[in-house]
């Protein structure tokens, strides 16, 4: 049975349409496509640019050279693993491009006791700003080392790799953020945070 | 008892809330790079076949060049065989001309003698005997 053309003409405005599809229309360099990946994982993927960037324009800067790469280079999605996670991982490469561009990874920054005190008040709940704000109160090493290996999940050794830095400069600099981390938290009083 | 909460997974439960829907410029800004990449490739896709077509022109114009030049070059050596005179030119003198190069050698001699003489004339009065030997 022979499909008519319509049939094969790829409906994108149709909820039924799979990732599958979007991808295969983005390979064709499809507009509607493209814009349709970016509407899907932009959210998210800021969220991640927001995490590493010090402000939300350059984290906006970095999520748009990242999805631009994602958009040219789809040929070079295999279709194994998850698509997300690849446009994540393009999205962290593109922060810490940026961030090398202005930061010695390799520079231990000692925090004083004036940069520790903080105006923070937080909720009974982290809200968005809140996570914001405590980042925010980080030096560029420790959050950068802090989102790898807390919230993307990479192991020390890999971070070493991607930042050019010795295994004990990643895990000393986590400790030091985990530390900096619970003096805010108690700080601001949010019920609960342990000292381990 | 209050449950101890460790300060990474305050985070990693909440990283979510972080999710934000990026400003309508950003996509503008996006689409633009897109465009720009389109056309960009557009255009490297077009020079790299247009210098594809120039090269082979350029092989076919050089062969066709270099094989007219060859013919020519033929065609030249061929000629000049022709040219070359069935007989040879004949340089040796005949036995007339054998006699007027002679006439002329002479002629040619008793002028330098003239000019240089071998024989000092005598004094006049004085006669010419031929020589005795003296011993």
């Amino acid at each position: 049975m022979t499909r008519n053309a319509t049939d094969r003409t790829l409906n994108l405005k149709s909820s039924r349409v799979t990732e599958e599809d979007l991808i295969k229309a983005c390979k064709k360099e499809d507009r509607q496509a493209q814009r349709l990946i970016y509407e899907r994982y932009s959210p998210t993927m800021f969220g991640v640019c927001k995490r590493y960037m010090k402000n939300v324009e350059d984290a906006e800067d970095a999520m748009i050279e990242g999805f631009f790469k994602v958009l040219t280079n789809i040929n070079q999605y295999s279709g194994k693993g998850s698509f997300e996670g690849w446009i994540r991982r393009i999205m962290v490469n593109e922060c810490l491009m940026a961030l090398r561009k202005r930061h010695n990874f390799n520079l231990t920054v000692e925090i004083h006791p004036q940069m520790a005190k903080t105006n923070l008040t937080v909720q009974e709940e982290l809200q968005a700003q809140d996570i914001l704000n405590l980042l925010d109160q980080l030096p560029t090493g420790y959050r950068t080392i802090f989102n790898l290996y807390v919230l993307e999940g990479y192991k020390h050794r890999e971070i070493a790799d991607m930042l050019n830095i010795s295994i004990n400069t990643s895990k000393s600099q986590l400790i030091l953020a985990k530390k900096r981390m619970q003096t805010l938290l108690q700080d601001v009083r949010y019920p609960g945070v342990s000292g381990s | 008892m209050e449950t101890q909460k460790d300060p990474f997974d305050l985070f990693r439960d909440n990283q979510h809330k972080l999710s934000e829907r990026p400003s309508p410029q950003a996509w503008r800004k996006l689409e633009q790079r897109l465009d720009a990449h389109k056309n960009r490739h557009r255009q490297s896709w077009f020079s790299s076949h247009l210098g594809m077509v120039a090269a082979i022109l350029l092989l076919v114009v050089s062969i066709t060049v270099i094989s007219v030049l060859t013919n020519h070059k033929k065609e030249m050596q061929a000629g000049a065989v022709e040219a070359v005179p069935s007989q040879m030119e004949q340089l040796t003198a005949s036995a007339d001309q054998q006699e007027i190069l002679k006439v002329v050698e002479f002629s040619r001699r008793y002028q330098d003698r003239l000019a240089k003489p071998t024989v000092n004339e005598g004094q006049k009065g004085k006669k010419l005997v031929p020589a005795r030997n003296l011993n």
